[in-house]
């Protein structure tokens, strides 16, 4: 079980949706003032004329519920909404890494590229290494070491054992398994 | 927030289209709604003309409803900007203000003094109340986390806290690692 305090780094580095909020709410925004424009000005006896009413409106009496353009509009609408509803239901992937801190009242997070070069420099301090790349995805650290070909096997270990222990000090809340690629030099 | 009202749009326009492209397929009992009547027939005209013409102040007053919680929505977007002062103080005579950009540069300078940081900027947000501070930093990559941990929980942040005279000052930092300088 996570704390709060976890719960509350991982929150913080969500993407927020505030593109998509904003369209949105623009087009809504628009779509509110000219209807209320044109009701209005109409009931005061002077349309502004903002909408095309009576082609609308002729339009409306001449097509019927299965012609293919309303059968197109319809569909187009439904997917819209579902795009909507997948971009509200999908929490997204924090951007930045959020890493545990013990102290409800702080929240830390780490660029990804900063994880990664972390942890990639974590692994090239090993003897044995020289030059290692780290790649952070999902839930998953690539590390690829280039060694110098000699006793692979222990150095393996060791980078491993090198990159779990930096990634542990980083300490983020979601944890990340360690795949290491050695990659010998020629 | 956002994600709920993104939420009650989509649910909203699947609702819509998805309505029309089962009544337009002929899905739905054809006595009550056919499929080859126009959109706009009989029976829609006369709910229009019987009520009229007070429907259309309902109309006009759903589009301005509609308006304003777009308009609230909206302002809602550019809340997290930067506070420029604070409220010192709770108490009924009211409080003392404080320039925010001071606060966050003190407390920048103080993030900056502990030598595994390389560069550091704050500023406050949230609202002059309840101000949050919000940090980035600089760090050298071999810096062990616990330095940075210590330097934000141990000194810098019980520095804000007290200058702010709250118990809880909310941070958020962002922490950017760079190689640091070989060592001559």
């Amino acid at each position: 079980m996570r704390s709060a305090a976890d719960r509350a780094a991982v929150r913080e580095f969500r993407p927020r949706r505030t593109v998509p909020a904003t369209i949105v709410a623009l087009l809504l925004l628009l779509l509110g003032v000219l209807v209320a424009g044109q009701v209005i000005s109409s009931l005061a006896g002077r349309p502004l004329g903002w909408l095309p009413v009576g082609r609308m409106l002729d339009w409306a009496s001449a097509t019927s519920w299965q012609s293919p353009p309303v059968l197109l509009g319809a569909a187009v609408i439904a997917l819209a909404g579902l795009f909507l509803l997948v971009l509200a239901v999908k929490p997204g992937r924090p951007r930045l890494v959020p890493v545990t801190t013990g102290d409800p009242g702080l929240i830390i997070g780490m660029r990804p590229k900063s994880v990664a070069d972390a942890l990639a420099h974590a692994a090239s301090e090993v003897p044995g290494v020289r030059a290692a790349e780290a790649r952070l995805r999902a839930r998953t650290v690539t590390v690829t070491a280039t060694t110098s070909g000699w006793d692979d096997e222990n150095t393996g270990a060791a980078v491993e054992e090198a990159v779990n222990r930096r990634l542990a000090d980083i300490g983020p809340v979601e944890p990340y398994q360690v795949l290491v690629r050695l990659r010998e030099l020629r | 927030m956002n994600r709920f009202w993104l939420a009650v749009v989509g649910l909203a326009l699947l609702a819509l289209g998805g309505f029309t492209l089962v009544r337009g397929l002929g899905a739905l009992p054809q006595e009550f709604a056919p499929a080859h009547e126009p959109l706009v027939n009989g029976p829609v005209r006369e709910v229009f003309h019987r009520f009229a013409p007070w429907i259309w102040w309902v109309v006009a007053a759903a589009a301005i409803v509609l308006a304003l919680l777009a308009l609230c929505w909206l302002y809602a977007q550019g809340r997290s900007t930067r506070l420029s002062t604070l409220r010192l103080g709770h108490g009924p005579g009211g409080g003392t203000e404080v320039a925010a950009g001071g606060v966050a540069q003190a407390v920048a300078a103080e993030v900056a003094a502990s030598p595994a940081v390389l560069g550091a900027s704050a500023d406050l947000g949230g609202s002059p109340r309840h101000p949050t501070v919000r940090l980035r930093l600089v760090a050298d990559e071999r810096t062990p986390m616990s330095e940075i941990r210590r330097q934000l929980s141990g000194v810098a942040i019980p520095h804000v806290r007290d200058a702010l005279e709250t118990d809880r000052v909310p941070a958020v930092a962002r922490v950017t690692l760079r190689p640091g300088q070989v060592a001559p």
